[in-house]
């Protein structure tokens, strides 16, 4: 407790109001003085409210902060200094333009911004208040004033108000309001169930015991008794020690501490302490479940909670799109500033030139005596400063800056806030494809992160957990081993048809465990089903009945090991190996049963199978690894039934044993049918799992057996952690038996099969105590709990002999291995990083297509570092030859164990491992992998140039991953919300990956990256005629355009396009990705790759954009500066510098929107609505400011502007000239390439339109003889065009053309041929197909195009 | 706020609307080579008689054009000094008057208009744009305009050195274009119309009727002259304040109502007043008629029929395209392998990069 990091609390009895809080003798104690917590704010002193604040502003601060945040992007900085630099009142005459033109859009960005954010945060104030109004009961000690008897009450009260200390209660169902020290239950077993769903997403409940508190529980059930409450919590000045708050849900380490009453000075003598844990406590968030109601002390309120610990901000990550358009900005303020320079440099020249004596001299020209030194004299400089059109270096400075104003507009204003818009609008669309919905677990896809989205489309590699994400998690025990003899075997199991027919008829499923043939199965059903009938048969109870019965068969079903004939054989027979094993399956766990109770029938009815797997014989196994769960479930079935596990008592409900204990309380089970017994074993101790232990051991006492035998270690793990602590066999035989089971053991996880080893030894008395004694030591230690308990397990665990081994099978979920096989066509590496064991890992890689069945495997462990004299030697070595047998046509899958991984992942190694990994095209598993070195190969990867990396898991194990990756994918599966909350987007099955990157990135990624460029182009176009305009003006940086066209450009005529254009456009049918999956290797690689590449799509699309700039100038200045006609309506002959200008910039604001027309793939009525209205707005605006010029004093320069050329035809003809000329060769350039070298994409469209227009004529039903033929004659030509083209390269991606040419077998030998067909050959001669699996898919595919 | 979520589930499948699953209906066209040879074509059939029609209208128009500031009889005593520094600097050019003679090779008819055209007259220039007061040309304001129309915005008496206010102020009213024509056809004077030279609005809102004060209204010096008798009844004032869009510009001067026949004798008495020599401008008197696009000017006509022309020869490129393509529209085994090798790094080839 003097420890920096506890923090102490008292109970507290007493409300907070001071008049009771003087008379009250249970005041708060003074031992919560530590200061280290001043933060708390409300009355509670020291310690935190419990109000919880998610939301992010209130109402008084929301401008300032918002205000401060926007401001923190550099951006919007920019603007603002632009903004005052062209403020007349500080720089009077500085600006060549006016301060709306920059403050006026910047507002609208901010708005927008702030707009978002206040609906945002709005959200949160309603469920913010919704949660802190909540209340809770809470115990109090009230004064009883006529005789001064203290009365205790339960008042309710607000979650806002609770206090540290508080005792509060919490009934069934609700949802506990803070972190709460569980002091009692209304439970017989003084147990507490919680479902903590919120918390960590497991569905299933978790058992709390009560804290050891003397008396607590029996103050606390009779209220009345008030003198007993009080001395409870506050007569032996008792009070709490524990952890400061942290996030870690899994971990509570404190004491409860009391002394004596005498002493209450605190000498520490008379201290007594109790070691408390994280199953004392529970959690705010959780659920209270199958208890009527609890006391809890508070421990942690508000922000201290372990929930709002863990409430961790979304994980920023940037985008490599967004940090391309970073630097493109940035590379445009230097463009911005050279272009500047440069202006502000020729005007210096002609200023020179101007004034030939003067630059001689040096002297300034400034104010209005040295009039007569300007040659043009009618430009008199106004020599107010900084006005001045000095030839010196201040007048240089000046002139640049006017510059920097005049191109702010270079810079796009609104490219951020509308890439948001557009990502939040991505992110919807993602979230509600129903495609990612996924039905079982009734959840869509979730995204946290909403700044990836392209960065989905720019995935190259994707590095997969297994257990959970490539399997279902849904354990079956499969097979066993036991005493050197293996279980499970196929030839071995109960015929189906005997077995199961026993469970889908109305047999109650007990009468198998004892029984082992079909015949003396049904004789059992007949005899039970009509006993049950005649007997008690009321409804509920048959339904119940039909439930269980119904779960048995799942479970039957799902544990195939039960099924042995063998092993029921075994089982009959009391074979004592298999009784012990039997027995260490059934007491080595942390599995909680739980009766299924009748009332959950109904309401379950329509899932059965949500535990019908982890439930037999009316219980439910509640545990928190699958894998136990399947254990015990599956020990159930061979008779070994857990009935209950708490407070350190298992008891067995076992059909072949004959000892019976009374105190069992499941005796309703007995059917009087079958002899049935229970058996209590005590659990004296747990060494629990942990991932870095990889093993658990309990120690029990069975007092059933004989003396020297009753202290019994059972020990269950890993095959590598229990085998090393096992002791040498002594005799032969059991030698051979160790060896036997080792041979299992790799059988089973061949097949892909979780293994555990079970190993137990006998423990003496003299031993046991004097481990007890370091034990208590160390659970009671409030630093470092976990690990002084590890070292004190490490202790124990050892000379143990192996009694068998188990063999779980975990299936793949739906649609993985046509997921992994659609990935690595698109291109994408897809590697597997998994704990599980070598063999099984490659199993599994196997089932799942990641690695190819007939390649060859290069496996590297740890002992080849070790052995490897050259350091590396051998990774190269590897690499030369995968890279070799690639080029041959052959591929090496990788294989990498975590203790060699350890070594590749070094400095020096890891170039060489790399290249390794880069050569063995066959597909690469991890395996034995802590989190921490998934996380690790994760950074690997990324150090590759162009590399983007998803991770993708499902466990708290891969957050590591996940939060490394540049882009984090979680299921939303069995194991926790850890992934989840860690990932940037989860979805509910592997399936849906596909999907998500190959649909969703891949689009985004192409819209995305068509906002930002075509953001810049539009704002080069415009600001660029400024540039132009600057050589007809002697570089007087004169805006080109008035300032109402230059506050609106952005905002009002080219942006509604391109949001349109990156929500809705489609260069290609979304099915047409999974058809053509190298679709997204294009996109992906174009994506991924370098700035430079961008740096090069920048400058084609700025070429495009200065014609089109230039052009529009040319039109409008060329056409509209001569003299017009005399119109007798306005009487306008020639028109002004700004009314040139506003055609000029109608011409480009026509010609933008006519730009991303061009782009438009896909025009919904939104893209037509969208173009349309920005491009036709233009003109009723533009009419608008020039009659309300008097309104707004910034409108004067374009004066009835609209009057003059809109009657002039000179106008409209220079207006299409323009854009139309700028449009129609962006059209014609963009076809030209398509011509000559098209994108996948554009050919798949271009297949796309030959197909719908197929279709159309089909239905058309007018297909006359000749056209048919016609159509057969071409089709047979293009055929043999493609024998002869490079058809087979494009491989089955590519389409039915290939089919003619595999068909005639020449497609390896055409293929290997020419340079150009190295990388494609590698790769398809890489997965090495058969010719007939060749075809066979290739007439998949032509068959998808031509249904 | 998790309650809230956990209370919703159940029914999180997303609604099936069209939008939500991008399955609006769309209309994709496809850039064949086909298309956009019919595009191209479409828009020749319509630029080339565009541009015709312009190119005849510009044609159209009669001009007689003849610049007057290097004529010696025009310059010479422009200055009281030969020396070209006082050229550059004085401000005592008290102007010349002299006599142009032009003959028209076309009969210019009714109404005549009457530019004078200047080049490298700076008027779009950043100094000069904005050196001018909106508010008092309007009369709506008659204060101080100090910051806007500096170094033309006061007038300090010597004497006293009392400051008074500039109105019209600014350099641009200050440089007023002052040369002035008078015309004679076949010996006989023909009055010039001054009015209707201005836009209509600027003459009813933008210009007050009132009398300008404190202007450079010294003929002798440079620009000086006499704005009046009001400000909105000066329609060359109002004329010279819509500022040329380029350095070379045409302004309208004024309107001649009756032809001018070919080959007659059309003298010109112009008073050379306003400074081009400071800066190497020059000024030239025109006679011209119009065309329903204006003035002569050859760039709308020639530019259409430039990419009319243009677009036919695409057209027809494209045309030969579409029947003798490089490859075939849709036919994914004619990529080009440099594309597909990018698009085909399928898992690692043994060069990732």
């Amino acid at each position: 407790m003097k420890h920096p990091e506890t923090r102490v609390l008292s109970p507290r009895l007493t409300a907070d109001d001071p008049a009771t809080s003087k008379t009250n003798a249970f005041s708060f104690s003074s031992t919560h003085s530590f200061n280290w917590i001043k933060r708390g704010k409300r009355r509670s002193g020291c310690f935190r409210s419990n109000e919880i604040t998610t939301s992010h502003y209130t109402a008084r601060n929301f401008l300032f902060k918002n205000l401060f945040q926007q401001f923190q992007r550099a951006a919007n900085v920019y603007f603002l200094v632009i903004g005052c630099l062209q403020l007349d009142v500080f720089f009077p005459g500085l600006s060549p333009t006016h301060w709306s033109t920059t403050i006026g859009p910047l507002l609208f960005v901010l708005s927008i911004n702030a707009v978002k954010e206040a609906v945002d945060d709005y959200g949160r104030h309603k469920s913010d208040a919704e949660v802190n109004a909540r209340t809770v009961e809470v115990v109090r000690v009230k004064e009883e004033s006529p005789d001064g008897k203290k009365r205790v009450v339960l008042e309710s009260t607000a979650w806002r108000d609770l206090n540290v200390g508080d005792v509060a209660k919490v009934r069934a169902d609700a949802e506990i309001p803070a972190d709460l020290l569980l002091v009692a239950s209304a439970d017989v077993s003084s147990l507490a169930y919680v479902e903590t769903a919120n918390l960590d997403g497991e569905t299933n409940l978790k058992v709390k015991t009560t804290a050891p508190i003397e008396g607590a529980r029996e103050a606390l059930r009779e209220l009345d008794n008030a003198d007993a409450l009080v001395s409870v919590f506050t007569q032996k000045n008792a009070r709490l020690a524990c952890e400061s708050p942290n996030n870690q849900l899994y971990k509570f380490e404190g004491k409860w501490i009391t002394s004596d009453d005498s002493s209450s000075g605190g000498s520490s003598e008379t201290e007594t302490e109790t070691g408390l844990s994280a199953d004392n406590v529970l959690l705010r968030g959780s659920t209270l479940r199958n208890a009527k109601f609890v006391f809890g002390v508070v421990v942690f309120t508000g922000g201290d909670t372990k929930l709002m610990r863990n409430a961790t901000r979304a994980p920023r990550k940037t985008s490599r799109l967004e940090r391309h358009m970073n630097v493109l900005v940035m590379c445009v303020g230097l463009f911005q500033t050279l272009v500047g320079l440069a202006l502000a440099g020729a005007q210096r020249k002609w200023l020179w030139r101007q004034n030939p004596e003067v630059a001689a001299g040096g002297s300034k020209v400034r104010g209005g005596d040295s009039v007569a030194t300007m040659r043009h004299w009618y430009l008199a400089p106004s020599g107010v400063w900084p006005d001045v059109e000095a030839a010196d270096a201040d007048g240089f400075f000046t002139q640049f800056v006017r510059f920097v104003v005049l191109l702010n507009a270079l810079i796009p204003i609104s490219l951020y806030v509308t890439l948001e818009l557009v990502k939040v609008i991505q992110c919807f669309l993602i979230s509600n494809d129903k495609a990612l919905y996924d039905k079982e677990n009734d959840t869509k896809c979730g995204v946290r992160t909403t700044t990836l989205n392209e960065e989905l489309g720019a995935v190259s590699c994707v590095l997969s957990d297994k257990t959970g994400t490539l399997t279902r998690n849904v354990m079956a025990f499969a097979k066993c081993s036991i005493n050197g003899i293996a279980y499970g075997e196929d030839d071995q199991v109960v015929n189906d048809v005997s077995c199961l027919k026993g469970f889908s008829n109305e047999s109650d499923f007990d009468t198998l465990d004892a029984s082992s043939g079909a015949s003396h199965v049904r004789v059992r059903v007949d005899a039970f089903v009509s006993g049950d009938d005649e007997t008690n048969a009321t409804k509920t109870k048959t339904k119940t009945k039909t439930k269980t019965k119904n779960n048995d068969r799942v479970a039957a079903e799902t544990h195939v090991v039960a099924r042995s004939r063998a092993l029921r054989a075994a089982v009959e027979a009391r074979h004592p190996p298999v009784a012990a094993f039997l027995e260490h399956l059934a007491t080595c766990h942390t599995v909680v049963p739980e009766p299924l109770p009748p009332s959950e029938e109904e309401s379950e009815e329509t899932t059965p199978s949500s535990h019908g797997a982890a439930s037999f014989g009316g219980f439910k196994y509640q545990a928190s690894s699958p894998d136990e769960e399947a254990l015990v479930t599956g020990a159930a079935i061979l008779g070994r039934r857990v009935a209950r596990n708490a407070d350190g008592i298992v008891e067995i409900l076992s059909s072949s044993s004959s000892d019976f204990s009374p105190d069992c309380r499941e005796t309703s089970l007995l059917d009087g049918k079958e002899e049935k017994t229970c058996t209590t074993v005590r659990i004296l101790a747990v060494n629990e799992f942990t991932s870095a232990r990889k093993r658990m051991s309990v120690i029990v006492r069975d007092d059933s057996r004989a003396p020297g035998e009753r202290l019994i270690l059972r020990l269950k793990g890993a095959d590598a952690t229990v085998l090393e602590r096992c002791a040498e066999p002594a005799d032969h035989e059991s030698r051979m038996v160790l060896e036997k089971t080792k041979e299992h053991l790799d059988a089973f996880a061949r097949e892909g099969l979780r293994t555990l080893v079970l190993a137990e030894r006998n423990l003496s008395e003299s031993e046991f105590e004097d481990w007890i004694k370091t034990y208590e030591h160390a659970s009671a230690s409030i630093v470092n709990r976990e690990v002084a308990l590890a070292a004190c397990a490490e202790n124990i665990e050892r000379d143990c002999f192996v009694i068998g081994a188990t063999a779980v099978e975990d299936k793949l979920q739906e649609g993985v291995p046509e997921t992994i096989e659609t990935l690595r066509n698109a291109g994408l590496l897809v590697w597997m990083l998994t704990g599980d064991k070598l063999e099984t890992a490659v199993s599994i890689a196997h089932t799942c297509r990641l690695i190819d069945k007939d390649g060859d495997l290069v496996v590297v462990r740890e002992e080849d570092f070790v052995n490897d004299a050259a350091e590396g030697a051998f990774l190269k070595k590897k690499a030369a030859e995968a890279r070799e047998d690639a080029s041959l046509g052959s591929s090496f899958g990788l294989v990498i164990e975590g203790g060699a991984l350890a070594h590749a992942l070094l400095d020096k190694h890891i170039n060489d491992f790399l290249d390794l990994c880069d050569a063995c095209v066959g597909g690469v598993v991890c395996c034995r992998v802590s989190p921490i070195q998934k996380a690790a190969v994760c950074e690997a990867m990324k150090r590759r140039e162009g590399r983007v990396v998803l991770g993708i898991g499902d466990g708290a194990n891969d957050v590591g991953l996940i939060t490394a990756a540049h882009v984090g994918v979680g299921i939303s599966g069995r194991e926790g919300r850890a992934a989840v909350m860690a990932a940037d987007y989860s979805i509910g099955n592997f399936r849906g990956l596909s999907r998500l990157m190959l649909v969703h990135g891949r689009l985004s990624a192409k819209r995305n990256e068509e906002v930002v460029l075509y953001a810049f182009y539009k704002n080069f176009a415009y600001a660029m005629a400024n540039v132009w305009f600057a050589f007809g003006s002697a570089f007087s940086a004169q805006p080109a355009f008035p300032t109402a066209a230059i506050a609106t450009f952005n905002v009002l005529w080219t942006s509604f396009p391109t949001i349109a254009h990156a929500v809705f456009d489609q260069d290609v049918r979304v099915d047409s990705v999974f058809k053509v999956p190298a679709l997204y290797r294009e996109t992906s690689s174009k994506s991924a790759s370098s700035g430079f590449d961008f740096a090069k799509r920048v400058v084609g699309w700025s070429v495009s954009s200065a014609f089109a700039s230039a052009w529009c100038f040319a039109c409008a200045f060329l056409t509209l500066a001569s003299v017009g006609t005399v119109d007798e309506r306005t009487g306008v002959v020639t028109l002004n510098h700004m009314t040139v200008g506003l055609a000029t910039f109608t011409a480009v604001v026509l010609a933008c929107d006519a730009k991303i027309a061009t782009r438009t793939n896909h025009w919904t009525i939104a893209n037509v609505v969208a173009v349309a209205c920005s491009a036709a707005l233009w003109f009723p605006f533009l009419a608008a400011t020039s009659k309300a010029w008097f309104l707004v004093g910034a409108f004067s320069d374009v004066s009835d502007a609209s009057d003059a050329l809109f009657v002039d035809p000179r106008f409209w003809l220079a207006v299409v000239l323009g854009s139309g000329t700028a449009a129609l060769a962006d059209l014609a350039t963009q076809c030209f390439v398509r011509v000559g070298s098209p994108s996948l994409a554009e050919v798949v469209r271009e297949r796309e339109a030959i197909d719908t227009a197929d279709a159309k004529k089909r239905d058309g039903g007018v297909v006359t003889k000749k056209k048919r033929k016609n159509a057969l004659a071409s089709r047979l030509a293009t055929f043999s065009a493609r024998a002869a083209s490079l058809g087979y390269s494009l491989g089955k991606s590519f389409g039915a053309r290939s089919f003619a040419s595999t068909e005639r077998g020449a497609l390896p030998v055409t293929a290997r041929d020419g340079g150009a067909w190295k990388g494609a050959c590698a790769r398809r001669k890489s997965r090495n197909p058969s010719v007939l699996e060749v075809v066979k898919q290739h007439r998949n595919f032509s068959d998808d195009w031509n249904p | 706020r998790l309650a809230r979520v956990r209370s919703e589930m159940g029914k999180q499948e997303p609604k099936n609307s069209r939008f939500t699953q991008q399955q609006l209906p769309a209309w994709r066209p496809t850039l064949t080579p086909a298309a956009v040879s019919g595009m191209l074509f479409a828009v020749a059939v319509v630029f080339i008689p565009l541009g015709a029609v312009c190119l005849g209208a510009s044609n159209s128009v009669d001009e007689v054009r003849v610049r007057y500031d290097d004529d010696p009889a025009c310059f010479q005593g422009f200055f009281p000094t030969a020396a070209e520094a006082d050229r550059r600097r004085s401000d005592a050019g008290a102007g010349t008057t002299c006599v142009l003679t032009l003959t028209p090779r076309r009969t210019l008819k009714a109404p005549v208009y009457v530019y004078y055209e200047m080049t490298d007259v700076l008027q779009n220039h950043r100094r000069f744009v904005k050196s001018r007061s909106d508010d008092q040309l309007a009369g709506r304001q008659h204060g101080d305009f100090a910051t806007a129309c500096e170094p033309k915005a006061h007038v300090v008496n010597e004497t006293d050195g009392t400051k008074r206010a500039v109105n019209p102020c600014g350099l641009m009213a200050w440089s007023t274009f002052n040369d002035t024509y008078a015309f004679e056809v076949d010996g006989v004077n023909v009055p010039v119309n001054s009015t209707g030279l201005a836009w209509r609005s600027d003459v009813r809102e933008k210009f007050a009727d009132y009398t300008p004060a404190n202007v450079n209204d010294d003929a002798a010096t440079r620009g000086g002259r006499a704005i009046g008798p009001s400000v909105s009844r000066d329609e060359r004032f109002i004329v010279w304040m819509r500022t040329a869009a380029l350095p070379k510009f045409r302004k309208l001067w004024g309107r001649i109502e009756r032809d001018v026949p070919a080959g007659s004798t059309v003298r010109v008495k112009v008073r050379n007043a306003w400074n081009a020599y400071a800066f190497g401008g020059s000024k030239s008197l025109v006679l011209s008629t119009t065309s329903f696009l204006g003035g002569k000017n050859a760039f709308l006509g020639a530019a259409y029929l430039a990419v009319g022309l243009l677009c036919a020869a695409f057209s027809a490129v494209f045309l030969y395209f579409h029947f003798k393509p490089p490859r075939r529209v849709g036919d994914m085994s004619e990529l080009s392998w440099q594309k597909v090798s990018g698009v085909s790094a399928r898992v690692n080839s043994p060069s990732y990069d």
